[in-house]
């Protein structure tokens, strides 16, 4: 029998596994180890002895509490490198040079993903159980968790307040951003300007980064009707201290994105 | 109701959605608004879609064969002997508190029951009232014979079979009339 998982949604609900998985599961369970074993090795993902990775952090908890064999070691890895796949490589866009940060978040997500499991053999952790729900979406919040503990070190969110008397670095860094959207809808369906958006969108400071993806969803960045959900409401921030970094933003991405072209706008 | 819950809580619930376009991130702003820059960067990350970095350089693999012998050797569950620890007064209450004799109990401890066979929402009125969790339990009932103490006093319940059983036999065995075996064996919520 499949163990059902334990963690409860917001709205109260247990969650569950996909149907596909559990079918899965239930296959894997009939399986001699030594099987299961040599399917670790399978990276084509459209072969049908391909482990999804759902199956694999079940299969590496179910045996967490009994004596390890080769296949748990095998189990361990395959999962392991999977996460690692899923984390920011620590390379820059030139790639030659590490990203100190990306570098950090990396390795604060594989220990972040390690502490878990370790603790997992000694006392069921329900954070696991969304991993054999939706193994790539809880990575992503493995991800936003190494960030945020990352930034909260050297990026804290409090950034520069605007003087709304003076506007001084308002109009300083609306002269920089000038007419550059990056968000701009033509430009977004080239493929290889989205890759490089990303990466300069990342290097961005983590108040700045939530107001371009706030932006990106079409969230207003003010709204005078009660009840709707705009950014300046959303962050605690003046409007205008909100366009400011904006502007900001978009200043840093556009010589980022226009390196190498004249940056007459 | 905003403040029960963790970051961690949201963003998963958040991640499982089955779309992040605005009107769920919207949604979850208004529902959560202190976790508003978590759910914006989870936002951003999930607009990535699968993230596979490809091959992995010798210092990753370096890494994951240390964290193999990290996990390996991290301290498993201490299995306890749940059941041998009980006192008599207490066993009774357990066995009244699931509504089964005692001697469905004293079968637990003697390990005379497959612990396959119990169904897991039995398993887990169990737990609770003992205290533990399901798994546990599972690790006490699955203890080898020799660790625990087998019987040595004058007992006054009536004996089982010898062999492990199920847990259905067990109750047969022990007359358990038919609608509360049928209660007892009910596994409805976790299928």
């Amino acid at each position: 029998m499949i163990a059902p998982l334990r963690k409860k949604d917001v709205g109260g609900k247990v969650y569950t596994r996909l149907p596909h998985i559990e079918k899965k599961l239930k296959e894997l369970s009939a399986l001699p180890r030594s099987q299961i074993s040599a399917r670790c090795a399978i990276q084509d993902k459209d072969s049908s002895d391909y482990l999804p990775s759902e199956c694999l952090v079940y299969l590496v908890r179910e045996n967490r509490s009994r004596s390890f064999d080769e296949c748990s070691e095998h189990l361990f890895k395959a999962l392991m490198e999977r996460v690692m796949r899923g984390l920011p490589q620590a390379v820059s866009l030139d790639g030659d040079s590490e990203r100190l940060t990306d570098s950090n978040v990396r390795d604060e997500g594989r220990h972040r993903f390690l502490e878990m499991l370790a603790n997992d053999r000694h006392e069921y952790v329900e954070a696991l159980d969304v991993y054999e729900v939706r193994f790539q979406m809880a990575l992503a919040t493995l991800r936003v968790d190494a960030q945020r503990k990352i930034y909260r070190q050297d990026d804290p969110l409090e950034g520069i307040e605007i003087d709304p008397a003076t506007g001084e670095i308002a109009e300083k860094v609306e002269r920089a951003a000038g007419t550059f959207d990056p968000l701009d809808g033509h430009a977004l369906d080239d493929p290889h300007y989205r890759l490089r958006l990303d990466k300069a969108i990342d290097g961005l400071p983590v108040l700045q980064k939530t107001i371009i993806e706030m932006i990106r969803q079409g969230i207003p960045i003010e709204s005078k009707e009660i009840g709707i959900v705009n950014i300046s409401n959303s962050l605690g921030k003046d409007s205008k201290t909100v366009r400011t970094h904006r502007n900001m933003a978009y200043a840093t991405l556009r010589v980022a994105l226009t390196k190498g072209e004249s940056n007459e706008v | 109701m905003k403040s029960e819950f963790t970051s961690e809580d949201v963003l998963n619930a958040f991640a499982v959605e089955r779309t992040h376009d605005r009107a769920t991130l919207e949604r979850y702003l208004h529902q959560f608004p202190q976790y508003a820059v978590e759910l914006a960067l989870l936002s951003r990350e999930l607009s990535r879609g699968d993230v596979d970095t490809g091959e992995l350089s010798d210092r990753d693999r370096a890494a994951i064969a240390e964290a193999w012998i990290q996990y390996s050797s991290s301290p498993s569950f201490r299995v306890v002997d749940i059941f041998n620890s009980l006192s008599v007064p207490q066993r009774r209450e357990l066995a009244s508190s699931l509504g089964i004799p005692l001697q469905i109990v004293t079968a637990f401890r003697e390990r005379k029951v497959i612990v396959s066979s119990i169904p897991r929402r039995f398993l887990a009125r169990m737990a609770t009232a003992l205290g533990r969790t399901s798994d546990q339990v599972i690790a006490a009932l699955s203890l080898p014979l020799e660790t625990c103490c087998v019987r040595s006093h004058k007992s006054d319940e009536k004996p089982l079979a010898t062999g492990p059983a199920t847990f259905e036999k067990l109750l047969i065995d022990a007359q358990v009339p038919k609608d509360k075996l049928a209660e007892l064996m009910a596994d409805d919520d976790y299928h």
